[in-house]
């Protein structure tokens, strides 16, 4: 499980959803997501 | 394609009775702003609503909820649709846009508990008590941090489930707040899941309005249900879930709160037993 926290205007929600998820990525959120791909699909 | 006033302004809806309530509270409240127009309601079934014998997560595809009544829109049998937000995917087929976002019921997770249960909370079930839920996000959150729990897929509409709890098939099960409050439900939240046990499905307990992109009258008519907040947070979660490709049926889970100009997003992508990576 990877969590994380960003904040900023919230005139620029997309920026701050986009940030957050960036970060994730940085902590192996894609290696997660590919795995529970392949474990869903089989 | 502009709605003459002559002619009523049409309505798709899943045929769910969670469903038709968001859709008549919608219907209703255009009525009221505009009453010199009427508006009906179409109802379809999705696909999500017709195969009930394979976990969510299995079927795997986008738009599970919500392909038949875009379908409906770009045919021009219908004018818009309301969605449960949480089932409308992030990246909407081309021609539809997100024509608004209302505001918010409470968008935690709830537990619901067999009656026998009525003394105890998440954290006190005794082992091995089956918990009913069709989420990978909540399951894998709440395995974490509560291993000794059994975890079973459950399927089929809120009554239905309710229906599965009440005869004994489950211990207790996992519902949204919002929809238990819609509908009149409210006294079956047992125990509300604060966020540091589970964050919520991205746009959960928001109903969202999809259009046509090229329909100004109607996108004009959504504007009045515009809710600025709830759609401050929900674009936020919305561009993370995107971002990270991921679709409703994966555990991926948020919060965000809005102080003053200020918006924080929480949030947390999990493997499906929950553990830390």
């Amino acid at each position: 499980m990877v969590k994380g926290t960003v904040t900023g205007a919230a005139t620029d929600a997309e920026v701050i959803g986009i940030q957050l998820a960036q970060d994730l990525r940085q902590q192996g959120a894609t290696e997660i997501l590919e795995q529970i791909f392949q474990e869903v699909q089989r | 394609m502009i709605a003459s006033p002559s002619r009523p302004i049409r309505i798709g809806s899943r045929k769910s009775q969670l469903a038709l309530v968001q859709t008549h509270w919608v219907q209703a409240e255009l009525q009221k702003h505009f009453g010199d127009r009427s508006f009906e309601v179409h109802t379809m079934s999705t696909q999500g609503d017709n195969i009930l014998d394979v976990a969510l997560a299995k079927i795997g595809d986008k738009g599970l909820f919500t392909k038949e009544l875009e379908v409906g829109m770009l045919n021009g049998d219908t004018d818009f649709a309301v969605h449960s937000l949480k089932d409308l995917p992030t990246r909407l087929p081309e021609g539809l846009i997100l024509g608004c976002i209302t505001e918010r019921e409470d968008p935690a997770d709830a537990l619901v508990v067999h009656a026998k249960h009525q003394d105890q909370q998440l954290e006190t079930l005794p082992a091995g008590s089956v918990i009913g839920t069709s989420s990978l996000r909540r399951l894998a959150q709440l395995r974490y941090h509560y291993p000794h729990l059994a975890f079973k897929d459950i399927r089929g509409n809120l009554n239905t489930r309710l229906q599965k709890l009440d005869t004994g098939e489950y211990d207790a099960i996992i519902l949204a707040v919002a929809g238990l409050h819609r509908l009149g439900m409210a006294d079956r939240v047992h125990q509300v899941i604060a966020p540091e046990i589970s964050l919520h499905a991205v746009g959960q307990g928001a109903l969202g309005i999809e259009c046509r992109a090229e329909d100004p009258e109607i996108l004009a008519l959504l504007k009045v249900l515009e809710h600025q907040p709830t759609a401050q947070r929900c674009y936020a979660e919305r561009a993370f879930l995107r971002e990270l490709e991921g679709g409703c049926q994966v555990p991926i889970g948020v919060n965000t709160t809005l102080e003053g100009d200020s918006l924080t997003l929480v949030g947390m992508v999990a493997s499906v037993d929950g553990q830390k990576w």
